[in-house]
């Protein structure tokens, strides 16, 4: 027993000795440090796909043009462009930027980056289609039809690119921002091969910091790049990510003064909501509930206009957004979320559209009264597929409450499960409604209403109009950009008419953060990168 | 050793190996049910999907993946991450993990085996006293408490309050950052050691022998210390193999909290997103442990105690 | 030995030889009564017994006296902490601590352990948790006997190759990693309370089996199942007339035993995700929708695990006192 005792004095002794060690790191010094939710999940642009990827990306290389802090074009690695009367010829004109190996950036290096991505790539191999990027010969390309050498980009000179549209794209430009487009130098990848981009070691930068080290699942750290064309403007003398996937590990984190930024989530909202650390963003995020009309070609009871017309009205959003989420979620004026898309004339899309959404408890249980006499009976049970994370479920809970309590004679069973097993569900057909969302791939309209047309393969409900299918086509094939823009209201407006609406709209995420007092300058984006770090300052 | 040691060894050996071609088959099969895929379906039609899936094997019948997959894994070749580290091999991603899982699994399981036995002969000794409740009671305590519960209140304590240790794991300083983390983990094990061993203890104070050593005199010190707690400690040691698997793999919880890269956060962050060969590399690596763990502890104990062997009851 | 010199009295007649073959004979006491005084006189498990019937009634009666339902959402009255009439006069709980505090219209409102960020009632939800909790103890009970039991019971009695089979089976189950088994699960099925009671099927048996078929080994062997085989008794007589009644007493001890770990295993699966689905609530899906909000409202967790400690507490320690009570010189498991 004494030496039992001895033991384990000695081992609480020795426990605290190291215990009083060193001071571990810290954010004191001209480090920005974040505590990020998620691990990046490759370094390699071909393939990167999540958020987490593209800010690294966006970290440590650049594109042609990149978004200031209003989501508004401003050069980058291009110092000048030239469009052709037809809308569907740009012509670049790079700097003289640098790899961080000495290598000057090249038009070349675009044109290979982008015949890499696809022909090998994966999750964003599209991005140079019609569904997105609409670059000439895209679409062939893509589905292996025609050589990639087709493919409508060209090095005209080594320091002169030129890209061929398939069409007139308005969003064009702002696409270039998008890390898919971004630049690789060929005789770097070819010379490490099958180790490119899985370490620190083996990407080659050109943005305005430099990849240091990269420990998976734990941390990724930068320095400033000083090879950067604009290291002037780099105030940062580099910055650590680390992965910490509890919130209130983060948030405590961030109390230790370890650490200079973190998202929290909204529990931790209402103790924070009064400190001058707290900051909401308005993420592109837009949730909404997509009901199954059809399935197996016969109609559900969601096939049903006034049903789901009460749906949608017996849901309050003011509420949900600012008791239950509370993290600086709006609520949705309509499928199209606000600040991310801007008009020819310059302004918010969402603010000049008009609000389509309206929540009416009364007005729900006439219009569902209705659709259960149409439909010949007195009660319902609907099933509502949700994901399992944040902000879904306390929204999933608490619109299953709204709609059990304002409309007599429903009952709402969930389905609780994974991201990608909801997502399968909905392919498959298998759910009555889902609480989904939808993440704009670039800055316009058309990124959410085409999702809704006929045979689309997101519209998993199988709702089909062809009024509505034949508005989008016209937006599709539009030349005049002002017509353009009015054709998307109509057609959002058609979108949720009474008789329509097979979708309920609900709300934008925001991204409730802490942010210390020192920094200033971090810009955060709806679309493409979520957060831009080149600006920020620590003072 | 004599031969039908060797014999007896020769056998577990073989049903240790077969058990685990059946774990591998269970676990590919189940993997092949999980719904959905590795790739993200909220942004790829069902014909990318359907590119992906045959760009890395997944569209061939399931029996010939299986084969596949068994003949890289004698090659040491586990397949590569298809989602949260894409196109990395997975013993890249699994291997710098297990020395961290592994040493905090260890040192809880040491831990919490010292403090349980302290605890457990404390109780035995002075039983139906206060210290043999409240050794019960700290027992329940510590298994109806859950450890994430424990980790977060250490960290808000030690981490914040008191800034003795770092909130998150640091790996260059894995020592001080896993000393939190490993008490966290070692509740489970300090209650689970300390009821084996209370009752291990008394049944051993109630013997024959230790009535025989205190008729000759023997102080009581001596009697507990070279007679009992020898003789306690054999079978503790045989709970201690489970517990220290179950540390493993009950860390993956407290790896979230603590934002460990080890093993266990890995397997979450696997199965969420349906990475296939990352599960399976895991959760392989688990069964292996668990296999070799008890195939050790059986053949120890047949060594020590012939009559205790398979087919003859435990 | 020379020095000893015998006195007088060193020697007394004992008494009449009658006396001494006289046999007190105690009045024959059936097992059931001898178990239920050991019981008693147990104060530890005494007292589990009796938390563990408050919790029942608790479980049964609370929600059905209360004002508030399990799915009552008010988001006004959201995160508030637990105000309790009289001990509010001694300044604790007395519902300041919360997000939304007892004023205005909710002046006379009493949460006794407060609300969730919905604004719903935890008094209900607490015990509605618990009513869960019991339901799984009964099934893990249920499983223990109908499968752990009789599954020990082949494979011990038969023994040979279907012993050997059976045992490989069950080795093998043993050595899938219970997370993986459940991760799995979790994917493959819905959340609901079946997948759990599926979850305890899987894995709660084998402690069971292994207990039923090291007791059948032991008694297979006496010679009363000699003398009984020898008489002509079939396979089914034996093993359900001479081993069962023997071995049934450790067997129920060691079902009690598999309550506490079910209960707990519920809390885990609801860790992970394989809870009961929403609105209803578990103990276990409360300690984990509490653990979000720790930070901020400690009572959303605190009180759904005291309650869990009581509850293992009270079958631990009830589980304890049976077993003392029906064999007292039984090893402890």
């Amino acid at each position: 027993m004494k030496k039992l005792k001895a033991l384990v004095a000695g081992c609480l002794a020795a426990a605290l000795l190291v215990g009083c060690g060193g001071g571990g790191d810290t954010a004191s010094s001209n480090v920005f440090v974040m505590a990020k939710e998620n691990d990046v999940s490759t370094l390699d642009l071909k393939l990167a796909s999540t958020g987490m990827d593209f800010e690294v990306l966006n970290a440590y290389c650049e594109g042609l043009v990149a978004l200031d802090k209003d989501s508004k074009v401003i050069p980058a690695l291009a110092e000048s462009y030239t469009i052709s009367d037809d809308q569907t010829v740009y012509t670049f004109k790079l700097r003289d930027a640098k790899w961080t190996n000495g290598d000057p950036v090249t038009a070349n290096d675009f044109v290979y980056s982008w015949q890499r991505t696809i022909t090998d790539g994966e999750d964003y191999k599209y991005f140079f289609t019609d569904d997105m990027a609409c670059i000439k010969n895209g679409n062939e390309v893509y589905a292996g039809e025609m050589d990639v050498s087709e493919l409508g980009i060209k090095a005209v000179d080594d320091k002169t690119l030129e890209i061929t549209l398939s069409k007139p794209t308005p969003y064009f430009l702002s696409l270039m921002a998008f890390p898919t487009a971004f630049p690789l130098n060929q005789k770097f990848v070819e010379e490490k091969g099958k180790d490119f981009a899985t370490s620190a070691d083996t990407v080659l930068a050109c943005g305005p910091y430099v990849l240091t080290n990269y420990v998976k699942g734990s941390t990724v750290e930068f320095k400033k790049n000083d090879t950067y064309w604009d290291a002037e403007n780099v105030h940062l003398d580099g910055m650590k990510m680390n992965v910490v996937s509890d919130a209130s590990t983060a948030s405590m984190d961030f109390e230790s003064g370890n650490c200079d930024f973190t998202k929290i989530n909204s529990s931790l909202v209402d103790k924070y909501k009064d400190d001058e650390r707290y900051s909401s963003y308005l993420e592109g995020y837009l949730w909404f509930l997509q009901f199954n009309i059809a399935n197996n070609k016969t109609d559900t009871p969601l096939a049903n206009a006034n049903i789901r017309k009460a749906i949608s009205l017996s849901i309050d959003r003011e509420d949900l957004c600012n008791n239950v989420l509370k993290d600086g979620s709006i609520s949705a004026r309509g499928f199209v979320p606000a600040k991310f898309a801007f008009g020819p004339d310059e302004k918010d899309y969402a603010e000049t559209a008009d609000n389509l959404i309206s929540n009416d408890a009364a007005e729900a249980k006439k219009y569902w009264e209705a659709g259960l006499k149409e439909l010949g009976v007195t009660s319902l049970e609907l099933n509502l597929l949700h994901e399992t994370s944040d902000p879904a479920k306390p929204a999933a809970e608490f619109i299953q409450g709204q709609l059990e309590k304002n409309l007599p004679g429903l009952k709402v069973t969930m389905t609780g499960v994974e991201k990608k097993v909801r997502t399968t569900k909905q392919q498959d057909g298998d759910f009555d409604i889902t609480l989904t969302r939808w993440g704009p791939d670039y800055a316009d309209p058309t990124t959410y209403l085409t999702l809704l047309t006929t045979g689309h393969f997101f519209n998993y409900g199988n709702w089909s109009n062809s009024e509505y299918d034949a508005k989008m086509k016209e937006v599709g094939s539009s030349t005049d950009v002002n017509a353009r823009w009015q054709t998307c209201k109509d057609a959002e407006k058609l979108l949720l008419a009474d008789g329509n609406a097979p979708i309920a709209p609900l709300f934008q995420t925001g991204g409730a953060s802490l942010i210390s007092k020192q920094i200033t300058g971090l810009e955060s984006h709806t679309f493409g990168t979520p957060y831009i770090y080149k600006n920020v300052v620590k003072k | 050793m004599d031969k039908s040691t060797l014999k007896y060894i020769g056998k577990r050996l073989l049903i240790s190996v077969v058990t685990l071609l059946v774990i591998i088959l269970v676990l590919f099969a189940m993997l092949k049910m999980m719904p959905g895929s590795p790739f993200n379906p909220e942004k790829l039609s069902p014909d990318m999907i359907a590119q992906l899936q045959a760009k890395y094997g997944l569209d061939k019948p399931v029996l010939e993946q299986f084969v596949t997959y068994l003949k890289g894994m004698l090659t040491g070749d586990f397949g590569i991450s298809l989602s949260i580290a894409k196109n990395i091999p997975v013993m890249d991603l699994v291997g710098p993990r297990i020395g961290i899982s592994f040493g905090i699994g260890i040192a809880a399981a040491l831990f919490g085996a010292l403090i349980g036995v302290v605890l457990g002969v404390t109780a035995a000794l002075k039983r139906n006293t206060i210290w043999d409740s409240l050794s019960t009671i700290i027992a329940v305590i510590g298994v109806s408490i859950p450890s994430f519960v424990f980790a977060l209140l250490l960290l808000l304590v030690f981490g914040l309050k008191i800034k003795i240790f770092p909130i998150l794991f640091n790996i260059n300083d894995p020592i001080r950052s896993s000393i939190l983390p490993t008490i966290a983990l070692s509740v489970g094990a300090i209650a689970n050691v300390a009821r084996f061993t209370r009752s291990e203890m008394i049944e051993v104070m109630k013997s024959d022998y230790i009535l025989l050593a205190e008729a000759k005199g023997l102080d009581r010190g001596t009697l507990i210390r070279k007679h009992a707690l020898r003789n306690t400690l054999v079978p503790v040691i045989t709970v201690l193999a489970p517990i220290i698997i179950n540390l493993m793999t009950g860390s993956m919880v407290i790896e979230q909290i603590c934002s460990i890269p080890g093993l266990g956060s890995l397997l979450v962050r696997g199965i969420q997103a349906n990475d296939y060969y990352v599960v399976m590399a895991v959760a392989f690596l688990y069964s292996l442990l668990y296999v070799v763990m008890m195939l050790v502890v059986d053949v120890l104990y047949g060594i020590i105690d012939p009559r205790i062997r398979v087919g003859k009851g435990d | 030995m020379d020095d000893i010199e015998f006195l007088e009295d060193d020697f007394e007649f004992v008494g009449d030889k009658q006396d001494i073959n006289k046999d007190v004979v105690l009045p024959a006491k059936s097992f059931i009564k001898d178990v239920w005084t050991r019981f008693k006189a147990n104060k530890g498990a005494l007292i589990g017994a009796i938390l563990i019937l408050i919790i029942i009634i608790m479980a049964i009666v609370a929600p059905m006296l209360s004002q508030y339902t399990y799915n009552m959402q008010d988001t006004a009255q959201q995160s508030m902490s637990p105000r309790v009439p009289l001990l509010e006069n001694l300044g604790i709980l007395n519902g300041k601590s919360g997000i939304s505090q007892y004023t205005g219209q909710f002046a006379n409102t009493y949460h006794l352990f407060g609300t969730d960020h919905l604004g719903r009632d935890l008094w209900v939800r607490v015990w509605e948790g618990t009513r869960i909790s019991l339901y799984v103890a009964a099934f893990a009970v249920i499983i223990d006997i109908f499968i752990g039991m009789v599954y020990g019971l082949i494979s011990g009695f038969f023994g040979g190759v279907v012993d050997n089979i059976m045992q490989r089976i069950q080795e093998i189950v043993n050595s899938i990693p219970t997370l993986v088994i459940l991760t799995l699960l979790l994917l493959v099925m819905k959340p609901s309370i079946y997948t759990i009671i599926i979850a305890l099927m899987i894995t709660g048996w084998i402690g069971m089996a292994r207990i039923t078929r090291a007791q059948v080994l032991r008694i297979k062997e006496q010679e009363f199942i000699l003398a009984s085989r020898t008489l002509g008794a079939s396979d089914f007589f034996i093993i359900f007339k001479a081993i069962l009644p023997n071995i049934f007493g450790q067997l129920i001890t060691m079902s009690m035993f598999s309550i506490p770990n079910a209960i707990f295993y519920e809390a885990f699966l609801a860790f992970v995700g394989l809870g009961i689905p929403a609105p209803q609530a578990s103990l276990g899906t409360l300690i984990n929708d509490g653990f979000k909000t720790i930070l901020v409202t400690p009572y959303m967790v605190v009180i759904p695990v005291i309650v869990l400690a009581i509850l293992m507490l009270s079958f631990n320690l009830m589980a304890d006192g049976l077993r003392d009570a029906i064999d007292p010189t039984m090893k402890e498991m």
